[in-house]
């Protein structure tokens, strides 16, 4: 996690995964097989959860902490990044209780700005990452 | 229809999950599910690898987490962990041999 190519390909295999089933989701809901989307759904959450989600509490509780005991005028830098990750929390939960409220449409849309955000994020965090690194203070 | 605890009773979800995270096993490794096919009834199914635990409970003890409800899912929790440790156990004991 602490070197920019193998923190990229966490983010990637992750999002990759999650993309397979947002798109398996969508195909779903268009022929409104509703029993099987309320099961890929799951899936797609258990992956934000245990992927996405967990990977970020790592992250702020062990390599953002790193980063700032390397420099304390990271501080802004880890700040934003938490913001971020504060958003995808917020898209999960907001994507659970659209599907408790069978609100399917809203779910859909959730999960695709869920992955959008995580994608930005990622690219921001992984550029923080690479100065960082650029700096002395990780590794490339 | 058989369809996921989490969207149907998501009170019950929540407290299983809770649960089985206190004792470190998570969401992903088992599947809950909820079965309304019989009578007025509704069976909760929660499978872990090849294991299956079935209770059938009413709607209303579900929705509000009843003692019934919370006691089977405390039990379920219980034997997963047990489950995990047992196959944990016999895979090392293999490997020693």
């Amino acid at each position: 996690m602490r070197t920019v190519k193998s923190h990229q390909a966490i983010h990637e295999t992750a999002w990759n995964e999650a993309d397979e089933v947002l798109r398996l989701a969508k195909t779903l809901r268009a022929s409104s097989d509703d029993v099987r989307f309320l099961q890929v759904v799951e899936v797609f959450l258990e992956i934000v959860e245990a992927r996405i989600l967990a990977h970020a509490a790592e992250e702020e509780h062990g390599l953002y902490r790193e980063w700032l005991r390397a420099n304390g005028q990271n501080q802004p830098l880890i700040d934003s990044l938490v913001v971020e990750h504060e958003a995808l929390r917020g898209l999960a939960q907001a994507m659970e209780q659209a599907m408790v409220r069978q609100q399917y449409e809203t779910v859909v849309s959730t999960m695709s700005e869920l992955l959008q955000v995580s994608a930005a994020h990622s690219q921001h965090e992984e550029k923080i990452l690479g100065t960082i690194a650029l700096a002395g203070e990780a590794s490339l | 229809m058989t369809g996921p605890l989490r969207w149907i009773y998501s009170n019950s979800y929540k407290h299983l999950k809770e649960l089985a995270e206190a004792v470190g096993v998570h969401s992903y490794e088992y599947q809950a599910l909820i079965d309304m096919d019989i009578s007025s009834d509704r069976m909760v199914i929660i499978q872990q690898n090849t294991q299956a635990w079935e209770e059938a409970f009413t709607d209303e003890e579900l929705t509000m987490v009843g003692e019934r409800v919370s006691t089977f899912l405390s039990e379920v929790v219980h034997d997963m962990v047990e489950a995990v440790t047992s196959e944990y156990l016999t895979s090392m004991s293999q490997r020693e041999i």
